[in-house]
């Protein structure tokens, strides 16, 4: 019964590695949803300081672009 | 050092982690297997413990939403979207193994029969819960559409659960009955167990990113709000 035993196999691992793409793909999601508030945390903890908010000064406009 | 909650979540992942790799080796080794089925049978531990997380999220979205039109506050608008997301997810998985495990025993990958269609419909109604979320203009009104949404679409959660005795047995593909061994039975609940925990898991996280976007969009606004009225009066004129 060497057959039987293994029969439908590729069956099992394709429920298997369907299921586990699937939860993977939403940490993933997840994952990615973190990262982009963590950008955005960085972003507002960098716009805060002084030197990025402060606007040029004449003639440094040229600097600037 | 870890806060309580750290700790508490920390231990629901060890737990789902134990119990997912527990369930792993009792759906191959401690299980018996089901002579007609052959392996195909075993992928019931991953098709069952699917659907019981999906029909646990979309009641969440249920009592969520419930929650949220009673008190209004947004940590219960947060929970039912990030319910609803799970059990989307969930029935994506519940939706991909089933055809999988249909094809060497029925024969073909679908069949418009009563559990699988009212299961697929169930998906697309919840699909249509976060598309109105994703779409809705006005941020308050959205909401509450969004919860009358949540607990109209739970009426089909008795639908998919009962639809296998609803409808003629001639009609069916699922069995009316089902009869598992004890072995069994003990891999589907620790499945089931290992599925609720990541489910609760994955909840959280979701609410927690959610929450911390709203208290973020709070502070942003505040940010964006003191360099504009930074500009003292007779300064710029």
């Amino acid at each position: 019964m060497e057959s039987s035993s293994c029969q439908y196999l590729d069956y099992l691992v394709a429920a298997g590695a369907g299921a586990w793409l699937v939860l993977a793909g939403f940490v993933w999601i997840l994952g990615r949803r973190q990262h982009r508030l963590a950008r955005r945390v960085e972003k507002l903890c960098g716009s805060s300081t002084p030197t990025q908010t402060e606007p040029p000064k004449p003639g440094e406009g040229a600097r600037w672009r | 050092m870890r806060t309580a909650d750290e700790r508490v979540w920390a231990g629901v992942l060890w737990a789902s982690v134990f119990l997912g790799l527990a369930a792993v080796w009792m759906a191959l080794q401690y299980a018996p297997g089901e002579p007609h089925m052959g392996l195909a049978q075993r992928i019931l531990y991953v098709h069952v413990p699917a659907a019981v997380a999906a029909l646990l999220a979309f009641a969440t979205v249920f009592l969520a939403s419930i929650a949220y039109l009673r008190a209004g506050r947004p940590c219960w608008d947060h929970l039912a979207a990030a319910a609803a997301e799970l059990g989307i997810v969930f029935s994506a998985v519940v939706l991909v193994t089933g055809p999988i495990w249909a094809r060497p025993i029925w024969g073909a990958f679908w069949r418009w029969e009563p559990r699988l269609t009212s299961m697929l419909l169930l998906f697309a109604t919840y699909v249509a819960y976060l598309m109105i979320r994703r779409y809705g203009s006005h941020p308050s009104q959205m909401r509450r559409t969004a919860a009358v949404f949540g607990i109209v679409a739970f009426a089909n959660i008795p639908l998919v659960y009962y639809s296998v005795r609803l409808w003629a047995a001639g009609q069916q593909l699922h069995p009316q009955r089902v009869d598992l061994c004890q072995q069994m039975r003990v891999a589907l609940g620790v499945a089931t167990a290992a599925f609720v925990l990541l489910f609760f898991l994955l909840l959280h996280l979701d609410v927690r990113l959610r929450l911390f976007d709203d208290a973020l969009a709070e502070l942003e606004d505040d940010s964006s709000l003191n360099q504009t009225t930074k500009v003292e009066p007779g300064d710029g004129i």
